[in-house]
């Protein structure tokens, strides 16, 4: 298992389709069958997450409707009447969302979807209130205040939707923030990640961990932009919270509780470092992005970048047995201090661009390796792509023959296909051998 | 009833929190010294809360004899403005908030190199979305000049009124 793989739902579904049949066939004990369920989780409720999501969706855009009625500013009703109807919208959604929910139970994930309108009502009813006020919303006021409504619905109700809407909303009140005040470049991070991470744990929600995760690495490279107003900024502090990513996800050990955001914290933290090393891969980045430009900017925002740096090696050290067991995430660990150390130099020097092909190569390499070691899908076609990203990036980046040009663009087209054939094939046949 | 204390919980942080948003300005609105500042408003749309102007200030562009030293962006001024027909007139830029009489109120703001000394909290007037285009049309034709009416709360919170333009008025 490695850092592409979403896996599970799938493998889970059919799972738990097969054991029933598995037990009356003989083939597996009613123990075994018992882990094999409590080891996949298959009790969850996986099946009715589409059911979750259309009512999610239903909420948000009859939220939207709420939200354009007030921006409408309709002027016929007067300022209480307003208030009026749009705090009884807010009782109406919550209390009955509750209600269906967590009194009656019958109708949950639609009584839970309610709740989430309640609060989008919420935030409407600040525009309305601001409306009616002629307030004039300050460095993300709104949004902030908003964020606090659904922190507090997350919180209190348990409820991961109100909780992805609150890390999104902190996210862009910590970017107003600093934008507007220039100051609080290093707590709003922490603002942002505080609050929700320990409610994912709770709640054990891989998508509120997902959205935290980018709401904190989102507000991280904001403010290190806002105060650095550099290159070297925008892509350290994401950096840093990319690596911290990677080292939770190797030190979260199979069969312990931080297993369960093991994966997702892997991919967050890959998906989040290959564009920035791709970024790094061209010349004129790599340039712009050297230390050097750093030399008379502010380093508050190191307030986060550092503990996340040093918490990430600690976590790195703590489970270098695991990091032997995931090639790609290996080379992702050893590979971004080695890019950081070659963008010390000052421009026009190569030795930053020329590192992060480097790693760039040698992720793309220890993917499609594991893969086929592992015959796992995801890897083989995440690092094919990825590789032959690069490697055409780099041709259209340098002037060069079109002949050229041409044979390197046959040679990857044909070698995608002839590897992804031969990779099918592996997985077929081990298929065929598996089920004989 | 015990064990909905969360529901509960919910139902009154997010009332609280829109009560306290309306209440300072509520409370200026009622109680604050009323006064009128000749503007000059631009129009932006803002997505959550509908059409608004956004409004700047004569006495916000203040001269740099009245200004204090050594100012940096987001610096705390407080503009001091003295009863006039038929806006009233900027008399001192401090720092510190300065002593008020009936006809002398003092203005929350801050240091901004683009707008000079921004009067915080009344940069912004709402309008139907229906009278739009008449809004637009008398601030042309007034050469995009108005006058806003103010009340300022003994905290310094600034409850704008209304805007007058060509003998009509916004915003009530």
């Amino acid at each position: 298992m490695d850092l592409f793989d979403l896996g599970g739902r799938a493998f889970r579904a059919r799972l738990r389709k097969e054991l029933p049949g598995w037990r009356v066939d003989g083939l597996v004990s009613d123990a075994g069958a018992a882990d094999l369920a409590r080891r996949y989780h298959l009790d969850e409720e996986g099946v009715s997450a589409a059911a979750a999501a259309i009512y999610t969706l239903g909420a948000l855009l009859i939220g939207g409707g709420v939200i354009s009625f007030v921006a409408w500013n309709w002027d016929r009703l007067g300022r209480a009447a307003k208030l009026s109807i749009l705090l009884a919208a807010l009782l109406a959604a919550h209390g009955t969302g509750y209600w269906m929910w967590r009194v009656r139970g019958r109708l949950p994930k639609l009584g839970h979807a309610l709740t989430l309108l309640g609060t989008i009502i919420f935030g409407a009813s600040i525009g309305l209130v601001a409306q009616m006020f002629h307030i004039t919303p300050t460095a993300g006021t709104g949004y902030g205040l908003w964020a606090i409504g659904a922190g507090v619905a997350a919180w209190a109700l348990g409820s991961v939707p109100n909780g992805v809407l609150a890390a999104v909303l902190a996210a862009i009140w910590g970017c107003a923030r600093v934008s507007e005040t220039q100051s609080l470049y290093v707590a709003v991070p922490y603002a942002v990640a505080v609050p929700f991470l320990p409610l994912a744990w709770r709640l054990r929600s891989r998508l509120l961990f997902l959205a935290t995760a980018l709401s904190t690495l989102v507000a991280m490279t904001w403010a290190a932009t806002a105060e650095a107003e550099e290159a070297i900024a925008f892509a350290a502090a994401p950096a840093a919270g990319a690596a911290l990513l990677l080292g939770f996800s190797c030190w979260a050990r199979e069969g312990t509780p931080a297993a369960h955001f093991g994966r997702v914290s892997n991919l967050t933290g890959l998906l989040v470092l290959a564009p920035l090393l791709f970024l790094c891969s061209f010349e004129d980045v790599a340039g712009e992005a050297s230390w050097t430009e750093l030399s008379d900017a502010p380093w508050t925002w190191s307030g986060f970048a550092v503990p996340a740096v040093a918490l990430a090696v600690a976590l790195l050290v703590g489970a270098r047995r695991a990091l032997l067991d995931r090639p790609a995430t290996l080379c992702a660990a050893l590979g971004v201090p080695l890019v950081a150390l070659a963008l010390l130099p000052a421009r026009p020097d190569v030795t930053g661009a020329l590192a992060a092909n480097v790693v760039l190569a040698a992720i793309v390499i220890a993917a499609v390796t594991s893969a086929v070691r592992t015959l796992e899908r995801a890897p083989f076609w995440a690092g094919s792509v990825l590789g032959v990203t690069v490697i055409l990036s780099r041709f259209a980046e340098f002037d060069t023959e079109l002949w050229l040009k041409a044979i390197v663009f046959l040679a990857c087209g044909m070698s995608v296909i002839w590897f992804g054939v031969v990779f099918e094939r592996r997985r077929r046949v081990a298929r065929e051998v598996g089920s004989a | 009833m015990r064990r909905h204390w969360r529901f509960a919980v919910v139902l009154l942080v997010q009332a609280a929190i829109l009560a306290a948003m309306a209440g300072r300005h509520a409370a200026a609105r009622a109680w604050g010294t009323a006064i009128t500042l000749r503007t000059a408003p631009v129009d932006p749309y803002d997505i959550l809360s509908g059409y608004h102007l956004v409004l700047t200030y004569e006495v916000e562009n203040a001269p740099d004899a009245l200004l204090p030293r050594g100012l940096a962006r987001g610096d705390r001024l407080w503009l001091l403005v003295r009863r006039a027909e038929p806006a009233w007139e900027l008399e001192a830029v401090a720092r510190e908030r300065p002593g008020e009489t009936p006809d002398r109120v003092a203005l929350p703001a801050r240091w901004d190199p683009w707008r000079r000394a921004a009067i915080e909290g009344a940069d912004r007037v709402y309008i139907p979305e229906t009278e739009r285009s008449r809004a637009e049309k008398l601030f042309r034709d007034a050469g995009g000049r108005g006058l806003v009416d103010l009340r300022v709360g003994d905290d310094g919170t600034i409850a704008v009124l209304r805007l007058r333009v060509g003998g009509a008025s916004f915003g009530d």
